[in-house]
């Protein structure tokens, strides 16, 4: 189990608790709703964090001497 | 790697800090200074006269030529009493005193002391303002939201301070007569029946549930909460909701083709069917559970206790609302399609190997 949690990318585990964070404060009905918020903003974050990681390496590489 | 993550994770906690201060004014977090009583700047007073062409002699600054006038102040100090009602202004070493029972619709935003006021206002007294409604809403005597069943006679309602209507652009099915029912029983049980309210008819804003004819509506009233509902889907009157949608794209509303309901409002109730004019409004259409239902109607009744300012976006509330409908809405469609995509990855695997 630990090995599963060091190995996962920090983006991923950034982007799961943005998703649960949403799921807590849009507060949907039904456990689907729950399951699919969790399911898409997960991937919308994973999304959005690794393109700002690239970003960022992309920047430090253009940057360094 | 270490760099990019803790910077990763910097952005992150920076992004949750935003985040939290973007929705900190959502609701129960306030700021202290919203609760201090001392001086505050109200942004737009409205005094309600009751005879219209009343006009103060002086520098234009305030004006009452229409029921309801708005009066831009940038300066002035603001007393209240229970009791008493009183407002007063003082612009540029001019007052203005306005005393009388009745109502004035405030905004009261964080106090402060802004700039000088432009224009100087001549003194009037309680006498000029004879007969003109000019108070500050004592606490008893808020806005509040009420439901009615009624019929085509019965429509605009006499007396109220606006009125609502629940508009379905199709009558109940009995495929679509469970939503129907649910949507009732979640209108009654969340929005005070009109006559059970303490407040009197002018301080509330009434939701119409339309019924076929005025007789059915009586008999809607005096039944058992319990039976009002199925009454009420049976004699849902179509034709005054077909009026009410057409009112609300009048009004500028953007009504698509969804299923409904739709609640509007109009402030006051006569303005109904005139053009652009600021409409209440809320789609009902992804509402799919008892809960969504009651949410949206409690949400109906605190966007009605707002009825000074029903043109007022809260983009937070908004988003809030829209994912909770949405991931409700498409969450069954999303997990079935998801399970069904799984379960044929592992059965196409399975005989593969196989």
């Amino acid at each position: 189990m630990l090995k599963i949690f060091t190995s996962l990318k920090t983006s991923a585990i950034a982007a799961l608790l943005l998703s649960l964070g949403l799921m807590f404060w849009v507060n949907p009905t039904t456990r689907d709703g729950d399951i699919a918020l969790v399911f898409v903003s997960f991937l919308f974050f994973t999304l959005i964090l690794r393109v700002l990681g690239l970003l960022f390496q992309t920047v430090r590489k253009v940057s360094a001497p | 790697m270490r760099k990019t993550a803790a910077i990763t994770i910097g952005f992150v906690a920076v992004l949750i800090l935003v985040g939290y201060f973007f929705f900190w004014s959502d609701g129960h977090l306030r700021p202290y200074e919203a609760y201090a009583p001392a001086t505050a700047t109200v942004d737009d007073v409205q005094i309600q006269a009751a005879e219209p062409e009343l006009q103060f002699d002086a520098d234009t600054l305030l004006s009452l030529e229409e029921p309801t006038a708005s009066v831009e102040i940038e300066e002035f100090s603001l007393s209240t009493e229970i009791e008493a009602p009183q407002i007063q202004f003082e612009a540029a070493g001019a007052e203005v005193t306005a005393q009388a029972s009745g109502t004035a619709v405030t905004n009261v935003e964080a106090p402060s002391t802004t700039a000088a006021a432009s224009d100087q206002v001549a003194p009037a007294t309680a006498e000029d303002l004879s007969g003109a409604d000019a108070a500050i809403a004592a606490p008893g005597d808020f806005v509040i939201a009420s439901h009615v069943f009624a019929g085509p006679g019965e429509i605009p309602p006499n007396g109220f301070l606006a009125y609502g209507v629940i508009a379905f652009p199709q009558r109940p099915t009995p495929d679509t007569e469970y939503r129907y029912m649910m949507l009732c029983r979640a209108f009654q049980d969340t929005i005070s029946f009109s006559g059970d309210v303490a407040q009197p008819a002018s301080r509330q804003v009434v939701t119409i549930w339309p019924v076929v004819n005025a007789e059915i509506a009586a008999q809607i009233r005096n039944a058992p909460p319990e039976e009002r509902c199925a009454m009420a889907v049976r004699h849902y009157h179509l034709p005054h909701s077909e009026h009410a949608i057409e009112a609300a794209r009048v009004a500028g509303q953007k009504i698509g083709v969804d299923r409904g309901p739709f609640l509007f409002a109009w402030y006051p109730g006569e303005w109904m069917g005139r053009v652009s004019v600021p409409v209440l409004d809320r789609d009902l259409s992804l509402v799919v559970t008892p809960a969504q239902a009651a949410a949206e109607f409690r949400a109906w009744k605190r966007d009605i206790r707002n009825h000074d300012c029903w043109d007022c976006a809260n983009i937070q509330q908004r988003l809030r609302r829209d994912l909770r409908l949405y991931s409700d809405y498409y969450g069954t469609r999303t997990i079935g399609a998801l399970r069904a995509m799984l379960t044929d990855m592992f059965t196409q695997d399975g005989s593969g190997d196989a």
